[in-house]
């Protein structure tokens, strides 16, 4: 996996992180059982803070995307295969959600157009173009 | 004027050839310590401070070859490689603050997203140990302890600690646990930490190139290589350290020409190694070359990070946990001096350089 942050960027660094590894995961390029770089080898390739990973590992690891072990490190365990979400995960995200698709109809993007892209974002993840199946 | 100041003139032919050679061995998104875009990377600026820097150079390596050959004496070829590496330090500086001026004024950044890049593979499938590589060091230190252990009655009652320039040695110690295994404790130390340092290097610090699709590619070729080489250095320290324990031990005494030639082989296949992977590799394996490659001109760009390497020179950056980081001008690599256990590896250094010639004076 490659991992690109932006030093300059108004997002923090460990949300960069945190938010690049759900993307990863979400285009199949992480599974769950892969592992991901000790905080200090990442934290060194990176040249950033190692406390600045530590908080993104933290934050993936409340999320229920990865467990961290003392002798494992990191290491994903969840995945589009895993099954359906757990408890209110769903209800917690349309929340999140509302607020970007409020901002782009606010914006003055259609409902068609956000549509369109939204669509576009879910058949670029492989687990996530079989809309219909699904619904 | 004579054969001695000639072989002695090599290193300094050596140091200005690598002088000169120095800023085409290193990434072209930072040429003479600056930070540019990919597609600056032939700037004007910049071809015209390489010519410029090359032209003082290759000045330079003439007027210290000349020197030291025409002084007659080995002691001038040190001296000539200093002047060497101290005058290319101003050399540098000068085109590092002329192409830093014209990035500056022409704002070569502006309106680039800037990103630091890291691929996990590099960790989570590390390159592996070269073992075999290793075999030679520890043959030959494993058979410098087997052969001291076996002879130690067979040894003279008296041996010869210090050669002099004719190898005719010129100082003896009565033979002891010390005077018998110092140099044999000496080459198990050396060759520990050569392999520790290829262990090291092979899992230092990635700075990849965001705008090469291939630069965890060169990162790997780049360690696997400095491992190597480091693992053939400590082949030919061990076998250096064998040759001078069995003049020592007075065991075995080779024919003129074998003697000869143990003095000579390690240094120069240790030396020509390091040429190889000097300018084969070249810095992170910027020159490696690979099918495929394609010079970014995108809008995303590697962070200005200009300002972490003090004087183009020092690595400051408390916030990063790496010790060893990669070299700005030039192949290895430097030492990132806002981390304490730099200051302790340098005070380390320091205190063997002051307590080696007083543990060797009671050896005596």
């Amino acid at each position: 996996m490659i991992l690109v942050v932006e030093t300059d960027s108004e997002v923090p660094l460990y949300q960069q992180l945190r938010d690049r590894v759900v993307e990863a995961i979400a285009e199949g390029s992480l599974r769950s059982g892969d592992s991901l770089p000790a905080t200090r080898q990442l934290a060194a390739d990176l040249g950033i803070n190692m406390h600045t990973v530590n908080k993104a590992y933290d934050l993936l690891r409340r999320e229920g995307l990865i467990r961290l072990g003392r002798r494992t490190g990191a290491v994903v365990i969840r995945d589009a295969g895993v099954g359906p979400p757990a408890g209110d995960v769903a209800e917690r995200w349309e929340a999140r959600a509302h607020t970007l698709l409020a901002e782009a109809v606010a914006m003055g993007l259609s409902g068609a157009e956000i549509q369109r892209r939204c669509q576009a974002i879910l058949e670029g993840f492989p687990a996530g173009s079989d809309l219909e199946s699904r619904s | 004027m004579n054969d001695v100041s000639l072989v002695s003139a090599i290193p300094v032919v050596l140091i200005g050839v690598l002088q000169w050679l120095r800023p085409a061995l290193v990434p072209p998104t930072i040429p003479f310590g600056v930070r540019v875009p990919r597609d600056h990377a032939d700037a004007p600026v910049v071809l015209a401070q390489r010519r410029r820097y090359r032209l003082a150079v290759a000045a330079l390596t003439v007027v210290a070859t000349a020197a030291a050959v025409l002084a007659g004496t080995p002691a001038a070829a040190p001296v000539a490689v200093g002047a060497e590496l101290l005058v290319g330090v101003p050399l540098y500086l000068h085109a590092r603050a002329r192409i830093t001026a014209v990035k500056t004024e022409e704002r070569w950044f502006a309106g680039r997203r800037q990103v630091t890049v890291a691929d996990t593979s590099l960790r989570t499938d590390p390159p592996r140990y070269p073992w075999p590589w290793a075999l030679p060091a520890v043959v030959l230190t494993a058979a410098t302890v087997v052969i001291g252990a076996l002879d130690y009655s067979r040894m003279p009652a008296s041996l010869a600690v210090h050669f002099g320039p004719s190898g005719r040695p010129d100082r003896w110690a009565a033979k002891s646990l010390a005077s018998a295994y110092g140099p044999v404790l000496a080459q198990v130390a050396a060759t520990i930490l050569l392999l520790a340092v290829a262990g090291v290097a092979l899992r230092s610090r990635a700075q990849l190139d965001a705008e090469d699709p291939q630069a965890a590619t060169r990162h790997r070729g780049f360690v696997l290589a400095a491992a190597r080489a480091l693992l053939v250095l400590a082949g030919c320290t061990s076998l250096t350290f064998l040759a001078n324990a069995l003049d020592v031990w007075n065991l075995a005494v080779p024919p003129a020409p074998v003697r000869a030639a143990l003095n000579v082989v390690p240094t120069a296949l240790g030396g020509a190694v390091i040429l190889v992977v000097i300018i084969r590799i070249g810095q992170s394996g910027s020159r490696i070359r690979l099918a495929g490659t394609t010079a970014g001109r995108g809008t995303t760009v590697n962070r200005d990070d200009d300002r972490l390497y003090r004087l183009g020179l020092f690595y400051f950056n408390p916030d990063d946990p790496s010790v060893f980081v990669p070299k700005r001008f030039g192949v290895g690599w430097t030492l990132n001096v806002a981390r304490p256990v730099t200051w302790l590896i340098l005070g380390a250094v320091v205190a063997m350089g002051l307590i080696a010639p007083v543990v060797g004076a009671m050896t005596r």
